[in-house]
């Protein structure tokens, strides 16, 4: 189920937020996280109710191997690694499988010389992000971290359906501790009011931002054959928008699904592309998966513990996963590479204590992490190789006058004035408003606009990984 | 601050906000999926015609009903959508079955005494879908119309437009927002000596060529269906059978898009189809190389006629006068041929004798959708090599005329 569906604004919401209410009151403890569970399980099941096994099967695996991974005595420390590692192993092959499979067979394939037809595989949904999530929990439990370890208190840390399909990545240590104290299941007016207007500027971020670049910018991409220099250039930059308002526009929704039930998830965004540098850029963009990174692949490949040259091939092979976590395909691994030796000619500047004026460096910043959305963005090689030589100027300069025209160069000067200019969620949340009514006034015409606009609503990017 | 407070002010302002939009959707009316008319339905513009077009065939009732693809619905284009009685319920793209389900519909209508049904042969493909959206609205689906015509900014800024040309008055629209349809004679003839070469004519191979393209799939996987042929000639049968006269017609195809029928394999297949047409009666056939086909000025692209052409066919096909334009009224009307069980084979014999004769050598068609279908990967020799051997289903082949049979009554 889509948050920006109607389905979900009007039947599911409000039905869970009644049901949690009444049952809240009913004073059988375990009554609202059941009915949570059940509520983020059907939530998940509408997609794809056969997907549901593989999320079972996934939350049992975990579940019980975390109980194998209790705390112990010093001399069973080389077993609980061991175990520790096979958990994580397994959860990576479920992954693998799902989503790594066609691509990296057809890899080999292709490098030996052959061109096998692989029957296409339905990538469950949001299976990157929950296993990265039920591994934060196998480690937390490795660590002796856990607080309880009942059944109940886990599911509902993994299905919490806010986070479910595409983060923030959450980790248990956050998380659990909120969804289990009993005097948080009662809705309270003020978490209510700004869980609303939080879902309000996500939505209106999705509906009426990002999705307005979508129809124009998809032909550039994925078809035209020789695309012109603006066409280009106009394609990359209101991607670049696209990708953003679409995913923080996701993040804010669930961060304010989450507050309305009194859960605080950790920020996701930070206006990104006001970003100096790409190391900043990084703190400030998908900040959950930047951190999980660094906790969970940076560190434990020794982060930079073991020399310079270590330090940075590290960072390299952290960026390449990344790219590969995105997406099976070559160029998101070329994405998370270019996004790696960035980081890397970053740390060296800044190891040499050089500095730049700011304004160059922003527009350094912004230009590099606009061409990398190009790797992102296009469906294989041969498009990256199309786009970067429309932007290049090897089809000419002229203006190929597809989808492109004057309407769409005001839309992408728009979305930079946005990103540059405007307040970002956690400034407007931060405002002292002085009426009610006045904030009444602002949620109504964020939330009433995207309701107008959503009689059909394409999914968020992410969804897909 | 006050949190109840400011939640029920919140909620409150919120319904209030939608409640106003669709108030105010209802009113205007813009898509004309409800019977209010707060706003004369001359300023309504048929801006959106998958979305419009089967909410018009609901709530309207015209006396003459248009039915087809995007060859009646740009070639006989009514800027409302309905104007003068008239209603172009046509669809792009259509689907054998959605057009259909747009005459089951039209046939509620009591005021309804004609239906001008163009048939083209794509749509009788087995693998051409109908658009679940369109059925939907047509079947008054009341979420698709809620979440469409009433919660829908784009319905309230085409209320605001709608609302906007209203308060200009009729004397500010466009002099073809009021013309009445059918369209004059005298216009008509006025429109056709003035066509230009703003057309199929002057777009330039390039374009030409990506069009073609675009058109590959509809013929070369094509496979007729026995039942959308069946669904369609009780749809016929049942709107005669309520009294109100069906006029079909295969209509006019440029020489690019007979090319591309023909180096499908698809060339007795076409003439199949046209031979099942029968089964509902006797029609209208503008189809196949003649003059028409091969005169790329009375185009609009390689799908579309131009709409003075759709005019004069139109008149032509509802039996008004025709006479007194220039050269090019007599290549359209003379194009037209009436079909029916005794004139088929000595029509089929003449198409097929004009096929030989346009193909006999290369030319701008001929080379257009070979290169197309090259393009796709397709070779024009090994798909004619394989084209189907066809059975004679409705016993009017031109292998056997079944001259026993009672003539039909003419136009």
């Amino acid at each position: 189920m889509l948050f920006n569906s109607y389905q979900f604004v009007f039947f599911f919401l409000p039905l869970l937020l009644v049901g949690y209410e009444l049952l809240a009151q009913s004073c059988v403890r375990l009554a609202v996280p059941v009915f949570l569970v059940f509520g983020s399980l059907f939530f998940y099941g509408w997609w794809d109710w056969r997907y549901l096994l593989l999320f079972g099967f996934s939350i049992a695996f975990n579940y019980s191997w975390a109980q194998a991974l209790r705390p112990r005595k010093p001399d069973a420390e080389r077993r609980a690694r061991a175990m520790l590692a096979a958990g994580v192993a397994v959860n990576l092959a479920v992954l693998g499988y799902f989503k790594y499979r066609n691509f990296f067979v057809s890899s080999a394939a292709v490098l030996a010389g052959r061109h096998p037809t692989m029957p296409p595989l339905v990538l469950p949904l949001a299976i990157s992000f929950f296993t990265f999530e039920q591994l934060t929990y196998l480690t937390s439990a490795w660590r002796g971290e856990l607080e309880t370890r009942d059944f109940l208190s886990y599911a509902l840390f993994i299905t919490f359906f806010p986070h479910l399909i595409a983060g923030p990545i959450v980790r248990y240590g956050e998380i659990f501790p909120q969804l289990n104290r009993a005097s948080r299941y009662r809705l309270d007016a003020g978490n209510l009011s700004a869980g609303f207007m939080i879902f309000a500027i996500g939505l209106f971020k999705k509906v009426l931002i990002a999705d307005t670049f979508k129809g124009w910018l998809d032909p550039v991409f994925d078809t035209a054959v020789h695309p012109g220099f603006v066409d280009a250039w106009a394609a990359t930059l209101a991607f670049a928008f696209e990708i953003y308002f679409d995913f923080s526009g996701y993040s804010d929704m669930a961060i304010g699904l989450a507050r309305m039930l009194n859960v605080s998830f950790p920020e996701n965004f930070d206006s990104p592309y006001k970003a100096q540098s790409p190391i900043e850029f990084w703190r400030r963009w998908h900040i959950t998966l930047s951190f999980f990174l660094r906790d969970y692949l940076y560190i434990p490949l020794g982060g930079n513990r073991r020399g310079r040259l270590r330090q940075h091939l590290n960072l390299f092979v952290t960026m390449l996963l990344g790219g590969l976590w995105h997406g099976a395909d070559w160029t998101f691994v070329m994405w998370g590479a270019f996004h790696g030796v960035a980081l890397s000619a970053n740390h060296l500047w800044r190891d040499r204590r050089s500095s730049m004026p700011p304004a160059l460096a922003w527009m350094l910043t912004f230009l590099f992490v606009t061409l990398a959305w190009v790797l992102f963005r296009a469906h294989s090689i041969d498009r990256v190789a199309a786009i970067f030589a429309g932007m290049a100027g090897l089809n000419g300069f002229g203006w190929a006058g597809g989808s492109v025209g004057p309407p769409e160069l005001r839309e992408c000067a728009a979305g930079l004035l946005l990103v540059l200019c405007c307040p970002n969620r956690q400034m407007i949340m931060s405002w002292q408003w002085r009426s009610d009514y006045l904030y009444a006034a602002a949620f109504a015409v964020l939330a009433g606009i995207s309701l107008l606009q959503m009689s059909n609503p394409p999914p968020f990017i992410y969804f897909q990984f | 601050m006050n949190s109840a407070r400011r939640l029920v002010l919140m909620l409150l302002a919120l319904a209030v906000f939608c409640a106003a939009a669709i108030i105010v959707n209802y009113l205007t009316n813009p898509y004309g999926a409800w019977r209010t008319a707060l706003i004369d339905p001359i300023f309504r513009a048929d801006s959106d015609p998958r979305m419009i077009t089967p909410y018009l065939v609901r709530t309207m009732q015209p006396e003459t009903l248009l039915v087809g693809s995007s060859r009646v619905r740009v070639g006989m284009a009514i800027e409302q959508g309905y104007r003068d009685g008239v209603l172009n319920g046509a669809l792009q793209g259509v689907d054998a079955e959605e057009a259909v389900e747009v005459v089951r519909v039209a046939l509620r209508n009591p005021k309804l005494k004609r239906i001008v049904w163009g048939v083209d042969f794509f749509s009788f493909d087995e693998s051409w879908m109908p658009d679940r959206e369109t059925m939907a609205r047509l079947r008054g689906d009341p979420w698709i119309m809620f979440s469409e015509t009433l919660l829908n900014l784009e319905a309230l800024d085409a209320g605001r437009r709608e609302f906007d040309r209203a308060w200009h008055g009729r004397k500010a629209l466009r002099a073809e927002w009021t013309r009445p349809v059918p369209w004059p004679q005298a216009e008509v003839c006025e429109r056709l000596a003035e066509l230009g070469r703003a057309g199929l004519d002057s777009i330039g191979g390039a374009k030409i060529q990506l069009q073609l393209i675009g058109d590959v799939p509809d013929y070369t996987g094509y496979s007729l269906s026995q039942r959308k042929l069946s669904d369609f000639a009780a749809a016929v049968a049942l709107s005669r059978r309520r009294g109100v006269e069906v006029i079909v017609f295969v209509p006019p195809i440029s020489g690019y898009v007979l090319e591309m029928i023909r180096q499908s394999g698809q060339w007795l297949m076409f003439q199949q189809w046209k031979r099942d047409l029968l089964a509902a009666g006797p029609y209208w056939d503008f189809s196949g190389y003649h003059a028409f086909a091969l005169s790329p000025g009375l185009f609009k692209d390689v799908m579309h006629f131009k709409p003075a052409v759709g005019h004069l066919l139109l008149r032509r096909l509802l039996g008004l006068n025709t006479s007194g334009c220039d050269l090019r009224s007599r290549i359209v009307t003379e194009a037209g041929t009436w079909v029916d069980r005794r004139a088929l084979c000595d029509v089929q014999k003449t198409q097929e004798a004009r096929m030989r004769s346009a193909t006999a050598s290369e030319n701008d068609f001929v080379r257009a959708a070979a290169q197309a279908l090259a393009a796709r990967g397709f070779s024009p020799a090994a798909l004619m090599a394989r084209a189907p051997a066809l059975t004679h289903r409705t016993g009017a082949s031109c292998c056997h005329c079944d001259t026993s049979r009672q003539p039909s009554d003419g136009p």
